[in-house]
């Protein structure tokens, strides 16, 4: 059984070596590169491979680990066991479109996502339930004293080794491990707190911690932040600190309360008539569209998705199929479409179910690195829509993307004083 | 000797910048065709065409052909500037559909319906009836390429003389494009040509379609060639491009651009022709030098190809949808007698296309027009 | 571009799901955070031996225009409440045993706790020595009915030394500045108060976080119209209460003593 490393620099420059050469069982492990580094940089276990050859020198890997987003398609592609996304700061072309795009694959896909920022980390938090921050917590917020906590610096990578460890031998899915960073970050926050005091930011997150796990002090904690936000002169503060009160709330089963806070923060246009919306559905006995809204509202896409578990009428479905849309959940999109017989209900004319469902059926397996059956099914599409061709042709620039990570990682390789050889093996 | 000045929107390659040579299009060749029937009659053609790029004025095969730049939404101002400066009658030789203003009398030729995509809205359908309508009240005669097109004008348009508009339909040198003889075929998988530009219009889409389900069936028994342009860059460009690279059997695929002369080739190393058009077909060239070489055609019941295809006799034909297109190809696959007859009576069909008759005809219009 | 065909989907028919108790409660019509009318203004006050000051003057001005007062005496020595139960639109009328009036901030939470005990849609934070101008007074209603702001400011005017002129000079012009005083009441948001001694603000300070309107609708402060005994009782309570100057200015305590202050005249909008 073998492991396959998609990596976004050199194995010298790689920050996970030692993870990975602790996962002793799984050897070879396949480093995806154009480089050959000089023979003593390379332990033994660790082969490199071009990204042409990597399907033939390894089919069906146990583990895949994809350290750029530009890699998941290719690494789905070789239908790994388990797939990890460990997204560093800082890669290559870092927040662009194609970026972000392609991260949010990996969050779909992924047995296990990492990020090193902690935003980055928070915000698929929720979207998400096996999700680790690839740092030990060692920031403060910026009015306070910068604290650096080296000493365990190595704690993530104990919990991340242990996860994988678990995942592979016995099937345990990581979110134990979220649970438990998620205790220890509370924990930190609440340091922050005693140290500073209330703040916009550590009150936040602190209470952002408490929400993910549930734990009962998350709305003093949120107001506490909004109250310092709006002293500290932060415009704005009624949605980026208010409004998650409205999630807080509804976790809790106080709808009223969830809704009042809402909409003390639907100032635009569009947020006013989600909140009439809201209100109706409250007022019509759908407690359960209320509070999944709300939920969606504030980002919590897993939240509001649970909160439709279990509603089959035809408005629960609908939303729920558009919000995985949204979301780009494909398979469960697809899934839900099918059971729910939704993509049937469209106008004959023009088909906008049909088109539709060949669309879901392209990008799902687009997912999982199905080119040439997504393709299939884009050119489906492409027959009732015109535009959907449009969706193959943007392949070409993901390549060229995997073309310029490449480069890129072969010019700082090269400015490492690494051998570079003809990666073109394919 | 007197000037005709033919007005057009592409003759030298304008897309490339390519002042040397003719665009490898239908609508180039025509209009290279058309002035050698001027010049047969004893007059100077002319060419005023529209440039992307910067003006210019150059002689191609003793042609005098000028280009002007213009506004991509103001066609009829570049028409008119053309008319303007171009000398002796005028033939306004595309975009009718455009509501050009027209010189009173003049002679329009249509290369085809290009509107007639079922998703095109309403709106844009209305107002190419009014510029055809503008036309037909302008212009003195119009020359069709097919008869959808007659067939159009007279039941959106209103004209009074019935003889306004003359079909004359495309040709193809039946002496060039000729049948290639049993014997040279050696023992090789089927091949399916698709012998045409690769566009959206032409059906690229379903052709890819088509393939997929064929290679599905056929696997290494059965190649498919692309004999067309691909413009590189497109949208549609990138997607073939992908396609193919990403296809499991691409080894039985080949995407090769031929130019006049040797597209010969690919008729002659095909069993099967497919013209899947979606929309905008006028008299297809591809068709004509399909059926001239004798190959038994799938074309799509779209715009001129129904004047050239009776179904089941000369070809099959079929509307432009995926399945169908592939199951008719699917029954020539399995039965040799059956393409044979459909060649040899597609042949025959191509002799009444020849390129003398299309002259002839020209000539008899031309002669009316000049006086 | 699927999630652009997504926009038009209508709801079909709103089938129950499973109803929680809940459910049950929120069944009930929900009110709107804000509402384009009907909306219920009242005035809070809090007041302290107001007898021969301008107390009965501001009742009755408020009375003309808004549908409540709730008023919290802070340990009054004479009959100030017997004044303000004169006036029926009092909804609440809080006796304090002992005053706050050193600890300010206590006593404007108060007031606050008790107007929203009324169920109130816009609160008015009145002292009892100002007068609203006519404009200001004509402009209550539209001011209030619309769901854009939730909280209108003013311009107050220190008059001094009478009814006639208002003192605008370096120490003296609040004029120059808006003031909030009338704010939408949203239940569950943040009311807290800084816990200060004095020169408390009128509303909550949370309030401030949300779109609000800036007018020029005048107010009337009349604390400094009375005589020159006032104002020196008003100075040594002021220098009594903070010292330091850490609620206030120094440099302004002593201006109150100022024998030529700048004054400006008056004149009422038409």
């Amino acid at each position: 059984m073998s492991c396959v490393v998609f990596p976004h620099v050199s194995w010298s420059q790689f920050p996970y070596r030692k993870i990975m050469l602790d996962l002793r069982a799984r050897q070879p492990i396949f480093y995806v590169t154009d480089t050959l580094p000089e023979w003593e940089l390379l332990p033994n276990i660790v082969k490199p491979v071009t990204a042409e050859a990597v399907a033939l020198e390894c089919r069906r890997p146990a583990l895949a680990i994809v350290t750029h987003p530009y890699w998941i398609e290719k690494a789905a592609s070789l239908h790994p066991e388990r797939l990890l996304a460990l997204i560093p700061d800082n890669t290559f072309e870092e927040y662009s479109e194609l970026w972000k795009s392609r991260l949010a694959h990996c969050v779909l896909i992924a047995d296990l996502f990492g990020s090193e920022s902690e935003s980055l980390y928070l915000e698929q938090a929720f979207k998400k339930e096996a999700v680790l921050l690839l740092r030990d917590a060692d920031h403060l917020p910026s009015e306070g004293q910068r604290e650096s906590m080296q000493g365990s610096s190595a704690e993530f990578e104990v919990l991340l080794r242990q996860a994988v460890s678990k995942l592979l031998t016995d099937n345990v899915s990581p979110v134990w491990a979220t649970a438990l960073q998620q205790h220890t970050l509370v924990q930190h926050y609440s340091e922050i707190r005693k140290a500073v005091g209330p703040h916009e930011t550590a009150s936040f997150l602190l209470a952002v911690y408490e929400y993910l796990l549930k734990l009962p002090d998350a709305a003093s904690h949120l107001l506490e932040s909004f109250l310092h936000a709006q002293q500290s002169g932060r415009e704005d503060c009624i949605r980026t600190h208010y409004r998650f009160l409205s999630a807080i709330h509804a976790q809790n089963d106080e709808l009223r309360e969830a809704i009042d806070a809402y909409g003390v923060t639907a100032l635009s246009a569009d947020d006013r008539l989600r909140y009439e919306r809201i209100c109706e559905y409250a007022e019509n006995g759908r407690a359960d569209l209320a509070a999944a809204w709300l939920l969606r509202e504030n980002d919590d896409l897993v939240g509001a998705l649970a909160r439709l578990h279990g509603a089959y009428d035809s408005e629960a479905t609908d939303l729920k199929y558009r919000w995985l849309v949204e979301s780009s959940r494909w398979e469960e999109a697809l899934a839900l479409s099918g059971a729910a017989g939704i993509s049937g209900k469209a106008e004959k004319r023009g088909h906008p179910g049909i088109r539709d469902e060949r669309l879901l059926n392209g990008y799902a397996r687009k997912l999982r690195g199905d080119r040439h059956e997504a393709i299939r099914f884009f050119l489906e599409a492409a027959e009732l829509d015109q535009d959907a061709i449009g969706l193959i042709a943007r392949i070409k620039s993901e390549d060229a993307a995997i073309a310029r990570l490449r480069r890129n990682m072969l010019e700082t390789g090269e400015s490492e004083g690494l051998t570079v050889v003809n990666g073109d093996d394919g | 000797m007197g000037t005709v000045s033919l007005l057009t929107h592409s003759f030298l390659d304008g897309y490339n910048r390519d002042y040397g040579r003719i665009f490898g299009g239908g609508l180039e060749r025509y209009i290279a065709d058309l002035c050698e029937v001027i010049r047969e009659l004893g007059e100077q053609p002319e060419v005023h065409q529209l440039s992307y790029f910067e003006p210019f004025e150059t002689q191609w095969n003793g042609i005098s052909v000028f280009g002007y730049p213009y506004d991509f939404n103001d066609v009829p101002e570049a028409f008119a500037k053309m008319a303007e400066r171009a000398s002796g009658r005028l033939i306004y030789a595309s975009c009718i559909w455009h509501p050009i203003r027209y010189r009173e009398g003049s002679l329009g030729i249509c290369h085809g319906i290009n509107w007639d995509s079922s998703l095109y809205p309403l709106k844009v359908k209305a107002g190419v009836a009014g510029a055809i309508q503008n036309a037909l009240d302008q212009l003195s005669g119009i020359v069709s390429v097919d008869s959808h097109f007659q067939t159009y004008c007279r039941s959106a348009c209103r004209f009074e003389r019935p003889n306004q508009i003359t079909v004359i339909p495309n040709s193809v040198d039946t002496a060039a494009f000729v049948p290639k003889p049993i014997t040279d075929r050696g023992p090789r998988p089927l091949r399916v040509l698709y012998p045409r530009r690769l566009s959206i219009e032409r059906g690229i889409v379903p052709m890819m379609r088509v393939t997929d389900l064929l290679l599905d069936r056929y696997s290494e028994n059965i190649e498919i060639e692309f004999a067309g342009e691909l413009v590189r860059g497109s949208s549609i460009g990138d997607s073939f491009e992908v396609w193919l690279d990403a296809h499991p059997g691409r080894k039985s695929i080949s995407h090769r651009t031929y130019d006049f002369e040797t597209i010969r080739e690919a008729y002659g190393n095909a069993d099967i022709a497919v013209i899947p058009t979606v929309f905008s077909e006028g008299t297809s060239y591809a068709c004509l030098e399909a059926m001239s070489c004798g190959l038994p055609i799938v074309a799509t019941n779209v715009g001129g190809l129904n004047d050239l295809i009776i179904d089941g006799h000369n070809g099959l034909l079929v509307p432009p949808a995926t399945n169908a297109i592939y199951q008719a190809i699917e029954s020539l696959i399995g039965d040799e007698a059956l393409r044979e007859r459909l060649g040899n009576n597609a042949r025959r069909t191509a002799l009444a296309f020849d390129k003398q008759l299309w002259k002839a005809r020209w000539k008899r219009v031309l002669a009316d027009y000049l006086g | 571009m699927l999630t652009e065909m997504m926009g038009s989907r209508s709801a079909t028919d709103l089938k129950a799901g499973s109803e929680s108790s809940e459910a049950a409660v929120a069944r009930a019509t929900i009110r709107r955070v804000r509402r384009r009318s009907g909306n219920k203004l009242t005035a809070m006050l809090q007041v302290r031996n107001e007898r021969g000051k301008y107390l009965t003057q501001v009742l009755e001005q408020l009375s003309g225009f808004v549908d409540e007062l709730v008023i919290v005496d802070d340990a009054s020595e004479d009959d100030t409440v017997a004044l303000c139960r004169k006036f029926p639109k009092v909804a609440r009328l809080v006796e304090l045993p002992r005053p706050l009036f050193g600890e300010e901030w206590k006593l404007r939470s108060l007031l606050w706790q008790v107007a929203s005990t009324t169920e109130p849609d816009w609160l008015l934070s009145v002292d009892a020595d100002e007068l609203y101008e006519d404009r200001a007074i004509s402009a209550m209603r539209p001011l209030i009915d619309q769901d854009q702001y939730d909280w209108v400011s003013f311009r107050f005017h220190d008059f001094w030394n009478g009814l006639t002129h208002y003192r605008d000079d370096e120490h003296w012009n609040i004029h120059r500045r808006q003031t909030m005083t009338l704010v939408r009441y949203l239940p569950g948001f943040p009311c807290l108060y800084p816990q200060w001694d004095h020169h408390v603000p009128r509303l909550p300070l949370a309030y401030a976080a949300l779109p609000g309107r800036l007018t020029d609708f005048r107010v009337k402060h009349l604390g400094w119209a009375g005589d020159w005994e006032s104002k020196l009782a008003k100075y040594h309570r002021y220098k009594a209460l903070d010292p330091e100057g850490k609620w206030g200015s120094l440099a302004q305590y002593e201006s109150i003593l100022d024998l030529n202050p700048k004054l400006t005249e008056w004149t009422e909008a038409t």
